[in-house]
């Protein structure tokens, strides 16, 4: 397999005797560089040798390929680098877990932030994301808008102020609801460090000691996975999530709007129009479904020449033929209205007893719709010249 | 060394080394995979609906069941889910055991379908492939397998329709929405979906997904990737990891109205255990689903946690409850070496049920 990346294999020869070439100086002691930049070079300079040759082969593996570059090249690149400055000497879950928060960014460090904030890609649109997207939009408008965000509006442009005025409101909204959010993580973040610093001093028993770099980025991740999860099943968590999820609908909505307004100048139809136009088609096809007979609906969309039943399932049941009805609607009918009625008495009243509803309805049996008279055939037209 | 790190430089350097290894092995193993194929097992339409389409899987052998099997899956997820490849496929192995399976593909909901609601997925494109079904094969009811959403779907569906589900199976289907480790319900509860959906019409797939990764986001965006280096020089490995990504951001959007709908009725007010769910006018009590019910969860499901799916027991009408407690997570329950155990028992179920 190496021969056939041809190149990329002398790249990697290459970058492996300089990576050792530089260990070696390290462990005698004239390196030009410590043990923990060694290590994250060496990583960090594979990783970009590695994914560049790989996304250059064009078989579609740029988002693996992006997702893994970003992943390793910083947050487990970082690990091999704490691990580096502890490789060969005593240590203490202490001392680690500090390096830890060191290479993160010191005491503020909010990891969770920055690994949430990396979740993007073509398409997706999360909240940062989104943000980013628009601040050029918003930011155009945002300094005039900011002074008057609470003057009432007059004259011919009135209606257009309001709409930037509550554009401008919605954005403040969302940076801060977002900034509450990043600072709830901030808090899971201390959470996950300190948790990290607890598994680490299980494992400081010998024969419970990691013993790769790998391993000690494991042990981070089941840490910061249990403080996540914690935060993420709680009230406090709900309030500040929906909060913000509900803050990026109000500012979408309205750049939505302006959008939308602007494309009415140039004859464009918009998504308040679209929509309307798709409603009625879904509400159309629901009548119409309602308007025919039980059953037909499912012959109307079969294709002309539906398959047969399997040969055994066939032979067992001779009637088994496309198309055909089934052989006891009126029974199936019957059966409906006894299963319906039964449980009320029996057991549904017992079962939906705590429904706070407390009135549990006999499920009427669904009559199927009238058919709809056949709609007389209009008369011709009578062309006048 | 003491402390608990206990990692001397060359070794630290060897294991640089050998990820450096696996990298350059890995540059070849990527530029000679050929397209990953997913969705092994050959099928025919049947039906169709819309986008809505009713697909017939055809075994090597004739099936043996009296009875066909609707499979019904959530929208977030694409058919060969459950026929991913050769020796991962939950449809093969209910081939193999004589079953007749049919898939409903809900396809790729577009902006004309926004306004698709739960009436339309349950009555109109469940309840017409059940139809069509019933139909094809002359009986009164026939099986129905709910996956996920797909498995709520088919518990309204049931509810609704008793009459025409022989046997009901539902397969990591979540009940009730609002036990205590159910971190989606969790981050649902408070949003605004009137105001979402009115917003983003569709809700884009791509956010589902970025919602699902959140759930475990280091595992799922950072570990899972680091790990990738271990199968690099893996053909095989490497082809089984590609098919999953795909398996799991193959995601279509989801139709505004039915998201609305779903969310509001389940999500925030945990309709199946409170009451209040509606589909269309008709009014869903789990107390009217009487026929037989098989209800599979995973033990290490973090999207349905198990508690949410036991919830059933206590809801459905029915005398005749049976439990399969799956050791695995919510994909491991079809793609896993262990899950050929489920067609097995889905196939023993039924067959006790078939007279």
């Amino acid at each position: 397999m190496t021969n056939s990346s041809g190149s990329g294999s002398n790249d990697f020869d290459a970058l492996a005797r300089q990576y050792w070439g530089m260990w070696g100086d390290a462990m005698r002691g004239a390196a030009p560089k410590s043990a923990a930049e060694v290590g994250m070079q060496g990583f960090q300079d594979a990783i970009k040798t590695w994914t560049g040759q790989a996304g250059g082969g064009g078989h579609g593996f740029d988002n693996v390929l992006g997702h893994f570059g970003r992943q390793n090249g910083d947050w487990f690149a970082q690990m091999q680098q704490v691990a580096a400055q502890f490789a060969g000497r005593d240590n203490s879950a202490q001392d680690i877990a500090n390096a830890w928060r060191q290479a993160l960014g010191g005491a503020g460090a909010n990891p969770f932030e920055a690994l949430l904030g990396g979740m993007r890609g073509p398409g997706l649109e999360g909240f940062e994301q989104w943000s980013e997207a628009a601040k050029p939009y918003l930011q155009g408008m945002r300094a005039e808008a900011m002074s008057a965000l609470s003057t009432p509006t007059f004259g011919f442009t009135r209606e257009h102020q309001e709409h930037l005025q509550a554009l401008a409101k919605a954005q403040l909204d969302f940076q801060d609801t977002m900034s509450a959010y990043n600072a709830l993580m901030g808090n899971v973040s201390k959470e996950a460090y300190s948790r990290f610093e607890s598994k680490l001093a299980e494992r400081e028993e010998p024969g419970r000691q990691i013993n790769s770099a790998r391993a000690l980025f494991d042990v981070w991740i089941d840490a910061a996975e249990e403080a996540f999860a914690e935060s993420a099943l709680s009230l406090e968590y709900r309030k500040v999530y929906g909060a913000m999820v509900n803050a990026q609908m109000r500012l979408r909505s309205a750049v939505q709007g302006m959008a939308e307004q602007a494309a009415g100048t140039m004859g464009m139809p918009g998504r308040t129009e679209m929509d309307s136009a798709h409603r009625k088609i879904a509400e159309l096809e629901r009548q119409l479904r309602r308007m025919q007979p039980k059953g037909e609906h499912a012959a109307a969309m079969a294709p002309a020449n539906p398959v047969q039943p399997a040969k055994a399932a066939a032979a067992s049941t001779p009637a088994a033929k496309p198309g055909k009805t089934a052989k006891s609607a009126p029974k199936t009918a019957k059966k409906t209205l006894k299963a319906a009625s039964k449980p009320v008495a029996r057991k549904t009243m017992k079962k939906v007893a705590r429904a706070p509803t407390k009135s549990i309805v006999k499920p009427a049996p669904r009559k199927p719709a009238k058919p709809a008279k056949p709609a007389k055939p209009a008369k011709p037209a009578s062309r006048k010249r | 060394m003491n402390g608990p790190l206990n990692i001397s430089p060359m070794e630290l350097a060897e294991e640089m080394s050998k990820v450096q290894r696996k990298l350059a092995a890995g540059i070849g193993t990527l530029r000679n995979l050929e397209d990953v194929h997913f969705g092994v097992t050959t099928r025919e339409e049947v039906w169709r609906d819309g986008k809505v389409v009713l697909y017939r899987y055809r075994g090597s052998k004739t099936p043996t069941a009296k009875v066909p099997l609707l499979i019904s899956y959530a929208l977030v997820n694409r058919p060969y889910m459950v026929d991913l490849q050769e020796d991962r496929s939950m449809v093969k192995g209910l081939l193999e055991h004589g079953q007749d399976v049919y898939i409903i593909d809900w396809g790729y909901p577009d902006r004309s379908d926004r306004f698709l609601t739960l009436e339309d997925y349950i009555e109109r494109f469940i309840g017409g492939a059940m139809d069509y079904l019933r139909n094809a094969h002359g009986l009164d009811a026939v099986n129905l397998l709910g996956i996920c959403q797909g498995g709520v779907f088919s518990l309204c569906y049931a509810a609704l329709n008793p009459g025409k589900v022989k046997n009901l199976i539902t397969m990591v289907t979540p009940v009730d929405f609002h036990t205590s480790d159910n971190m989606l319900s969790n981050w649902n509860r408070d949003i605004d979906v009137d105001l979402l959906v009115d917003t983003l019409g569709n809700i884009p797939a791509d956010m589902m997904n970025l919602t699902y990764l959140m759930l475990k986001p280091w595992r799922l965006f950072a570990q899972k990737y680091v790990g990738m280096v271990d199968i690099l020089d893996d053909k095989k490995a490497m082809e089984d990891f590609l098919r999953m990504e795909k398996w799991i951001f193959d995601s279509p959007d989801q139709a505004g109205e039915a998201f609305r709908e779903f969310n509001q009725q389940f999500f925030q007010r945990n309709g199946f255990v409170n009451g209040g769910v509606k589909v269309g006018d008709a009014d869903v009590h789990l107390g009217l689903v009487e026929m037989p019910i098989l209800n599979i969860f995973a033990e290490q499901d973090h999207l349905v946690p198990p508690d949410a799916s036991r919830a059933l027991r206590g809801l459905a009408g029915t005398d005749d409850y049976t439990e399969l407690s799956f050791k695995g997570g919510h994909i491991g329950i079809y793609v896993s070496s262990r899950a050929r155990q489920v067609p097995e028992t889905i196939h023993d179920w039924l067959g006790k049920r078939s007279r």
